[in-house]
């Protein structure tokens, strides 16, 4: 059993936060997108490649949430055996894993949402495909913003790089 | 280079004999696109007096009516004669996709085509027509016996012959299925109406329902059927049924096993027919295609009582060309007159060097350009792939998109253009992926470090993704500022050729000057920055008002996007770092099947990884080009170029 610090236990918190929440919102958003997408391949099978597109969209959120829930990981010594952290640097772990894990819940929902519909407004008029991922992708800025503090968080609190 | 193709509208007047061969020349050019005038003719009182609108040929319906036939037969062919494909054939193909060598055929005027083509269509037809109607008579014969079938399977445990419960004059017999709930219900109330009636009943096929043969006086038929209907009574149709329903089913079979047999048949015939006749129809269908655009073309025209008047978008570099063409083909019998055009309705041809054509996709994507603005295809050419590959840092995933990328572009590609472009994209991303996958310390994730105890000797440390990820955000900024700015650059001289000087200050040339403040406040303090900071307000404020100021968190935002890059760089690495601890774990964890689990895990998991993560680049990458960059600067218009022209895939014309 490895000894694990109260630092990397928050560390722990922190990445599950961040991984849990942030596919929670990818999740929802990518299921209204794919939801939506399924409709529209009824209607018209070349919308299939279309259709995984927009789907894919919502992708992001869970993917950043979960890089930042690895790189807490392994830099608070749970994966690969390296030292534990601290209590503070644990608590600056919660705070990214917070920061990416809320932003990409909204987000998410957000591209999701928008997904679908511009997969519709797709299907209705081919000549929407780069206005569509456009305003989908307008709901990504929340995850980046998330995600940039979450990374700062980690570099500046020592726990990146340091 | 940077700009759509110039433009020149070129007029032509020819006598009516030579109307048919300009236009023949012309689609078989293909570099112009026809406008159609017979609208101004029409309403232009100047116009009318001398020109009225043209019309169509009168072969335009006949040569209609025998494409649609043409594609008929061919169709109807194509979905007989095709063989079930297996996984092997299905690759060898997309690797190597069989080729169709061009025919040589004679430039036929439109008379003679219909000829050709009625003659053609009537060999083919005359052998495939009895076959098609004795498939129709087997298909719906056998849904006929499939129906029969199923009734008798249904009605199985009934010893009866179905020919006795046929109608006669004084006896009805009704068969059907009824929930086991209702059965008792329905007892009574059928015994209510009359006593003259025999109910048979058996279990059905589920536990909870009862199949029914009634048979009872033809008088009592009608009160008899609305209680059934009332009691949700599934009725059964068995007046085409005949002997006992062993017999039937036993016959049934043995039909159905002939039919089968027949249909196999008629089928191989007709994949005889399709393989004799196939490459003469696709030729003939494509001949007729052509013919039919040039045929309807003439509704774009205006006439005189001896000329024809025509007026065609052409590109400056190919306007002597097609000049000469014309007069070639009018025998000098022709007016020519080339006009610069009104910017505004100018339709766009993009013209790119060939190693950017395959982005123009990309541009036309988005939106159709303005004929004046800057094309950005050409920077995209360089910018997209590099942005893939950061988003994608890795060079074993790099090498396998490059090797995909070119498995496109010498297979479906020779077929297929939109497959060769994507195939010399697919290489460009795959190429920087690896560039910057070997200098950031990702090859498959961390494979050699990790089990080969190597250090890639090309890694430069300062950028090494896992130990500084701080100094490859800074990277993804500074890329960003670039980019924004390059593009803040060209919406500038957009604006400034277009002489709205007020947009290009207040939306690009403000932030210009915030950015240099910042840099001038970084490099010589609050005295040398602070002005030009408070000039970039200023002007903020004056050119878009007090909520000018909420742009700079827009601004702000769009920098900050490019952080994705390191984002998506880390999560390719990370989760490829993931699969490799994990190969790593059932290697040495669990026992025996470890080894061989430990393969499939390395395997798949890298597949679905870089699948995933190459979708993700591709997507993002081409974000940062819609909404980052092409906002700066696009403005966007609404008339793409349409090229007439004589889509020979299956042909070539003999000279």
């Amino acid at each position: 059993m490895v000894e694990i610090t109260l630092g990397t236990a928050l560390a722990a918190i922190g990445a599950g936060v961040a991984v849990g929440f942030a596919g929670l919102g990818s999740g929802l958003g990518q299921g209204i997108a794919a939801a939506g997408s399924v409709g529209a391949v009824a209607e018209d099978p070349d919308m299939f490649a279309r259709g995984i597109i927009f789907a894919a969209l919502s992708e992001t959120q869970a993917i950043y949430g979960f890089l930042i829930a690895i790189l807490l990981l392994v830099f608070s010594g749970l994966l690969g055996g390296g030292k534990g952290l601290d209590v503070t640097a644990g608590l600056v772990a919660v705070g990214a894993g917070a920061a990416i894990g809320f932003a990409g819940l909204g987000s998410g929902m957000g591209q999701g949402i928008t997904s679908a519909s511009s997969v519709g407004a797709v299907a209705e008029d081919p000549d929407m495909f780069a206005r569509g991922v456009i305003f989908a992708a307008l709901s990504e800025t929340q995850a980046i913003y998330g995600f940039l503090i979450a990374i700062l968080l980690l570099v500046f609190g020592g726990i990146l790089g340091g | 280079m940077f700009l759509p193709a110039r433009m020149r509208k070129l007029k032509i007047i020819t006598l009516d004999q030579y109307s048919d061969s300009v236009v023949r020349s012309l689609h078989e050019e293909g570099v112009t696109q026809i406008d159609d005038i017979s609208e101004r003719i029409q309403q232009d009182a100047e116009w009318r007096q001398i020109l009225k609108p043209s019309r169509a040929t009168p072969y335009t319906g006949r040569v209609s009516s025998l494409l649609m036939k043409t594609s008929g037969i061919l169709d109807f062919l194509g979905s007989v004669a095709a063989e079930e494909k297996g996984l092997r054939d299905t690759i060898r193909e997309f690797i190597n996709p069989p080729m169709f060598e061009k025919r040589e055929v004679e430039e036929l005027d439109t008379e003679s085509l219909i000829e050709r083509a009625e003659e053609t269509l009537g060999r083919v037809e005359s052998e495939t027509r009895v076959m098609e109607e004795k498939l129709n008579e087997l298909d719906s014969e056998r849904s006929a016996v499939e129906s029969s079938l199923s009734v008798a399977e249904k009605l199985k445990d009934f010893d009866i012959d179905f020919s006795d419960l046929q109608d006669s004059e004084y006896i009805t017999g009704i068969a059907g299925r009824i929930t086991a709930e209702n059965l008792p219900e329905l007892r009574e109330k059928l015994a209510e109406i009359t006593e003259e009636l025999i109910v048979s009943d058996k279990e059905g096929e589920n536990r909870d329902e009862r199949v029914l043969i009634i048979v009872t006086l033809k008088k009592h038929a009608d009160s008899i059927a609305s209680v059934l209907r009332r009691m949700e009574f599934e009725r059964f149709e068995i007046s085409e049924l005949r002997g006992r329903p062993s017999e039937i089913i036993s016959s049934s079979k043995t039909r159905l096993e002939e039919i089968s047999r027949e249909r196999q048949e008629i089928i191989s015939k007709l994949r005889d027919i399709n393989a004799e006749w196939e490459d003469e129809l696709l030729v003939l269908k494509e001949q007729l295609e052509i013919e039919k655009e040039r045929n309807e073309v003439f509704s774009h025209f205006g006439e005189t009582r001896k000329t024809v008047m025509l007026e065609a978008w052409v590109p400056l570099k190919e306007a002597d060309r097609v000049i000469a063409v014309v007069e070639e083909s009018s025998e000098g019998h022709c007016v020519t007159d080339l006009e610069e055009p009104d910017p505004e309705e100018v339709p766009v041809l993009l013209d790119n060097p060939r190693f950017a054509k395959p982005y123009e996709t990309f541009v036309e994507m988005y939106s159709p350009l303005k004929y004046n603005e800057i094309d950005p295809t050409i920077f995209m050419a360089f910018v997209f792939p590099f942005f893939f590959g950061f988003c994608l840092t890795d060079a074993g995933y790099g090498i396998i998109d490059a090797l995909i990328g070119f498995i496109l572009y010498r297979g479906l590609g020779k077929v297929n253009n939109f497959m060769r472009n994507f195939g010399i994209i697919m290489m460009s991303c795959g190429v920087w992926a690896f560039i910057l996958g070997m200098v950031t310390n990702g090859f498959i994730g961390d494979f050699f470090p990790r089990f080969l105890n190597i250090t890639l000797p090309t890694v430069i440390p300062a950028i090494d993704a896992f130990v500084n990820p701080q100094n490859i955000l800074i990277m993804a900024l500074t890329v960003g500022v670039l980019h924004i700015n390059f593009g803040l650059i060209l919406g500038a001289r957009n604006n400034i050729r277009l002489g709205n000087m007020r947009d290009a200050l207040g939306s690009q040339i403000v932030w210009l000057i915030l950015e240099l403040g910042i840099i001038l406040y970084l490099l010589g303090g609050m005295i040398v920055g602070a002005p030009v900071i408070v000039l970039a307000f200023a002007m903020l404020i004056y050119y878009n008002g007090l909520f000018g100021l909420m742009d700079i968190s827009g601004f702000l935002g769009t920098l900050l996007s490019y952080a994705r890059l390191l984002a998506l760089c880390l999560s390719t690495g990370g989760i490829a770092m993931t699969v490799n601890i994990l190969t790593g774990l059932s290697y040495e964890m669990i026992p025996v099947i470890g080894v061989v689990l430990a393969p499939i895990i390395f395997v798949f998991g890298h597949i679905a990884n870089n699948a995933f993560q190459s979708l993700g680049a591709f997507i993002n990458s081409l974000r940062l080009h819609y909404v980052e960059f092409f906002a700066q600067f696009y403005m966007g218009g609404k008339n793409k170029f349409n090229a007439f022209r004589a889509e020979r895939n299956f042909t070539k014309i003999r000279r």
